[in-house]
């Protein structure tokens, strides 16, 4: 396997494939280092409204890994947890990775990749450990919009995966090791040619994960060595793009196999255990520019997600396979700038084959309508509605309605109000024995409020928020004392964050803080503790500072992250102590000719911080990694 | 309080089958009952709960408050006096803890290894130790000496109770490796290590009393069928007495000899007498985790309410005609309540 993977790569890698110069312009265009790595785009695009991010009522975070990521390799949950205030929930490195924010749990956010989601259809949620950093141009996290932008899971907003356009041809090489038997190699390919663009990226990635631990559970307390989910991980992502100036073609697939080590908790380790992930994803979309007004698509997805978990101390062994279809289609009318219109249907067919149970096959009929309309006090109304109609357990009705109100021209307020839901999983409606076939969508009504400035160097941006979710979905043992999902949660978030960004000179300070309070708002049981309490691992305050410079062809970074105390029990009896971590990160590059070569040395955990995201899933202490990466721009 | 019993389902029977250990003292005013909580599955959160009947103080987080910085562990199955030292089974942290029954102060840690899930302990005569494990066909010996593994005895599926009585082992053997529910008692004969019979029961049994005469097994049943029940066991001639069944899982047993009365933990709180067991009086509806039995002029049932297994729990107090006359909060899934004299 490892062989064909390689083999592919060193054919895309091939430098003997003709330089061609590029008449294609890029639609987005931003800041750049010189060793950033993009993936085409198709110029049409009917599933947006190509506005900017300051006539939208939102304010997102764009993540770009190509300006951190070259640290080490992290996955798309480590560049989260590392760049942003959004509550990463991981059992190691190597291990599951999910994403919290505004006291949603990972389940209740969406992430997409182009037309599709990758929430996993068994359990609802995303294991972001799964998806490298490297393979994304820009990563982008709207906590704004919901369902009715994204469909399921958007209770708490969406983390679009995203890939940017390029106009040149490039070659990338990079190699990465690293403390605890971390190893990489990254390959990519962007070949412009006339209106084709064709862009592979691949990489294997080796994690050992072998650091110490204290042993609070022996006698006396020890302090040992073990491997915390070793990880093999490859994965290629391909796009062929084909635009001509009224239509456009563009394929993706994303393949991706890992195989890790579930060891458990320190408390109760099992060393045997092993899982297998086997992912891919693919989709095609046409669109075509039908006259000034008219803008239509046509896409098609698929996917298969093999998850194979094997213990052989038990000779316990969990096979699934998900598999999903989906054609939509999409058509925007531009009435004017100032009064867009965007309406599409879909319909998906999703089907599980697991060794625990036998569930129907699943079709999901879409209809969304979403608008945009502009005063002329510069005031930006964005309504939007979708209903989404599952054959097994009903439709869920989706609402939203967002405000922005230029201020100056470096100033604005907007508010959403959004209507969301996430669907009960295969597991909670089929489990055998135990899932609820009468499971109805958890519900959540998101409220927000924000004020972003942007002028010259500085941007900001202050939100507050408050959120209400109801029949949320809960496993509770029952009578028998077995437990059974029911729609029975009830949580309500109120909170604040604030995102500031600030530009000097060669230097470049950034960062953000969330305030969250996170409780149940009733009982679920006679007796419930919970009620009134902090959400399991949700902390009060998180904070997250980045200072960076670029001299020359020297770059620094330094970030800074505190996380506060998080609870482990719903009575909030038993927590995580607060803990924060700092990095450093060092990066020389060299120009010669078309050639680039940039070696970089970072080192995390500096403090060598004790702390855990999940209590008895030790973090590593301080750690080392070292990068080379060699970029060939033949038409510079 | 004049008299203080207190029986541990399992415990108790297993205290009461060691000539040298025992907690049927009737003239104790100075003993205290430790609860113990399972913890959540895979949260390492398995802690002790000591309070006092008598002056209802109540102390959380027994062991780690006096083994700091040491934590207990992942799911305290059971607990067995024995010689004034306390076996703390510790199912998932695949390890027994030894520790000082009066200070609850570690002594030394029995660890297990590969699939061994170790859930029950008894110790016989001679001073070894057996241990039941469910996911494997296993049941393990202990050199309670060296704090050690030191042989295993295949039994054909995985275990639940064990009871040592008449020089043998008696063996719930609750499930098979396929996950498919087992049914039996094996008898074990502790010196040679030889199955010499198994008794039948209903399928799934779990957990194992003595009355003085007889041995009685709670039988889960099978998932979904409704099938569970109560074995009674002859010691003396190794042959089931009789079978009780009862139509429903069955989760929970206990005993009070001082009234010959079994708890059952089955659709609610359930109980009979020993020589009518299938006159059954319901105490309570209401579902609880675990039950034990402790005697103060009347017996007295602990009830444990685990909620949902994220949370402190509570210990309801019921007196043997239902009514509620007290309750505790106590640690994460309290399963068992023992009783120890000071």
């Amino acid at each position: 396997m490892k062989i064909i993977f390689f083999i592919i790569l060193i054919w895309v890698w091939n430098s003997c494939i003709p330089e061609t110069v590029s008449a294609h312009n890029p639609i987005n265009s931003y800041h750049q280092p010189a060793d950033t790595l993009q993936l085409p785009d198709i110029v049409i695009s009917a599933n947006r409204f190509e506005l900017s991010d300051k006539e939208r009522s939102s304010a997102v975070q764009r993540l770009r890994p190509s300006e951190t990521v070259w640290r080490t390799a992290l996955s798309a949950g480590s560049l989260i947890e590392k760049s942003s205030i959004a509550n990463v929930r991981g059992y190691g490195p190597g291990a599951l990775q999910t994403v919290s924010i505004q006291g949603f749990s990972g389940s209740q956010l969406n992430v997409h990749w182009g037309d599709m989601s990758l929430n996993h259809a068994m359990v609802g949620l995303v294991d972001l450990s799964l998806y490298p950093a490297i393979l994304i141009d820009e990563l982008v996290i709207n906590t704004n919009q919901g369902s009715s932008e994204y469909g399921a899971h958007a209770l708490g907003g969406v983390i679009l995966l995203e890939q940017n356009p390029f106009s040149e041809e490039r070659q990338t090489l990079r190699l990465e090791a690293g403390s605890y038997g971390s190893q990489s190699v990254q390959m990519r390919y962007q070949l412009p040619v006339g209106n084709l663009r064709v862009d592979v990226a691949g990489v294997l990635q080796q994690q050992d994960n072998d650091y110490t631990y204290d042993d609070v559970t022996s006698n006396p307390v020890e302090t040992r060595r073990r491997r915390n989910a070793d990880k093999s991980l490859n994965s290629l992502l391909g796009t062929i793009s084909y635009a001509t100036s009224n239509s456009a073609h563009e394929t993706r697939f994303w393949l991706t196999d890992v195989k890790s080590g579930v060891p458990g908790n320190i408390i109760a380790p099992n060393y045997g255990s092993r899982q297998n992930d086997g992912i891919l994803r693919g989709m095609h979309k046409y669109s075509r520019v039908i006259n000034n007004q008219w803008h239509g698509s046509l896409s098609l997805t698929a996917s298969r997600h093999q998850l194979d978990f094997f213990d052989p101390s038990t000779n316990l062994e969990s096979l699934s396979k998900s598999h999903h279809v989906g054609l939509r289609t999409g058509a925007r009318y531009l009435h004017t700038p100032n009064a867009q219109l965007r309406m599409s249907a879909s319909h998906n067919y999703g089907w599980i084959r697991t060794s625990e149970y036998e569930a129907p096959d699943r079709h999901h009929t879409v209809f969304q309508l979403n608008g945009y309309l502009k005063t002329s006090l510069d005031l930006g109304i964005f309504p939007s509605m979708r209903i989404d109609r599952y054959s097994d357990f009903g439709s869920a009705v989706s609402a939203s309605l967002g405000l922005n109100q230029s201020l100056t021209e470096s100033s604005r307020l907007f508010t959403n109000i959004n209507r969301n839901f996430a669907p009960p999983t295969f597991n909670d409606l089929y489990w055998p024995g135990l899932g609820n076939s009468d499971l109805v969508p958890e519900v959540a009504f998101k409220l927000d409020f924000g004020f972003a400035y942007s002028k010259d160097s500085f941007e900001g941006d202050v939100q507050i928020f408050t959120n209400s979710i109801d029949n949320g979905i809960q496993w509770l043992p029952g009578n028998n004392g077995q437990f059974r999902p029911s729609n029975i949660r009830s949580v309500s978030s109120t909170g604040a964050s604030l995102n500031l960004q600030y530009r000097f000179s060669v230097f470049q300070l950034a960062g953000g803080y969330t305030y969250l309070n996170s409780r149940y708002k009733s009982e679920r049981f006679p007796g419930d503790q919970a009620k009134g309490n902090q959400l399991l691992y949700q902390p009060k305050h998180r904070f997250n500072a980045r200072a960076t410079s670029r001299i020359n062809n020297t770059s620094f970074i330094a970030d800074f992250f505190f996380t506060d105390r998080r609870y482990t029990t719903e009575d909030n009896g038993l927590w995580l102590d607060p803990h924060q971590t700092v990095d450093l990160s060092l990066q020389q590059q060299i120009e010669i000719g078309t050639y680039s070569l940039s070696a970089s040395a970072s080192i995390e955990n500096i403090l060598d911080e004790n702390y855990s995201q999940i209590r008895f899933y030790p973090m590593p202490g301080r750690s080392f990694h070292f990068a080379i990466q060699l970029t060939r721009r033949p038409n510079r | 309080m004049n008299k203080l019993y207190l029986y541990l389902t399992t415990c108790l029977l297993l205290i009461s089958a060691c000539s040298e250990s025992s907690t049927n003292s009737n003239d104790s005013e100075s003993g205290q009952l430790i609860i113990l909580n399972e913890g959540a599955f895979g949260q390492g959160n398995a802690s002790l709960t000591t309070y006092d009947p008598t002056t209802r103080e109540l102390r959380q987080n027994a062991f780690a408050s006096r083994n700091s910085p040491r934590l207990l562990g992942d799911v305290l199955q059971s607990a067995l006096l024995h010689d004034d030292e306390l076996y703390l089974v510790v199912n998932n942290s695949k390890k027994i803890e030894v520790t000082d029954a009066k200070t609850l102060t570690s002594k030394s840690t029995i660890n297990f290894q590969g699939a061994a899930s170790p859930r029950y302990m008894a110790i016989t005569s001679d001073g070894k130790g057996f241990v039941t494990s469910l996911f494997t066909e296993y049941i393990y010996e202990v050199d309670l000496t060296t704090a050690s593994v030191t042989d295993s005895i295949m039994i054909g599926a995985g275990s639940e109770g064990i009871l040592y009585q008449n020089d043998r082992l008696f063996v719930a053997r609750n499930l098979n490796l396929d996950f498919s529910t087992a049914s039996g008692v094996a008898v074990v004969n502790p010196s040679t290590g030889a199955v010499e019979s198994v008794l039948e029961t209903l399928p799934g049994p779990q957990r194992m009393i003595f009355d003085g005469t007889s041995i009685w097994v709670n039988n889960a049943g099978v998932w979904g069928e409704n099938n569970g029940g109560l074995t009674q066991i002859d010691p003396v001639n190794k042959r089931v007495a009789q079978q009780v069944p009862f139509d429903a899982s069955t989760s929970g047993l206990t005993f009070s000899p001082e009234t010959s009365t079994l708890y059952v933990l089955s659709g609610g709180i359930q109980r009979m007498s020993t020589s009518s067991p299938d006159q059954r009086t319901t105490i309570s509806d209401r579902s609880f985790y675990a039950i034990s039995v402790y005697h103060d002029d009347e017996d007295i049932v602990y009830a444990s309410d685990a909620k949902n297994f994220a949370q402190n729990g509570t210990v309801y107090m019921y007196k043997n005609d239902g009514v509620v006359t007290d309750s505790i909060q106590v640690g994460i899934a309290p399963r068992d309540v023992i009783y120890l004299k000071n």
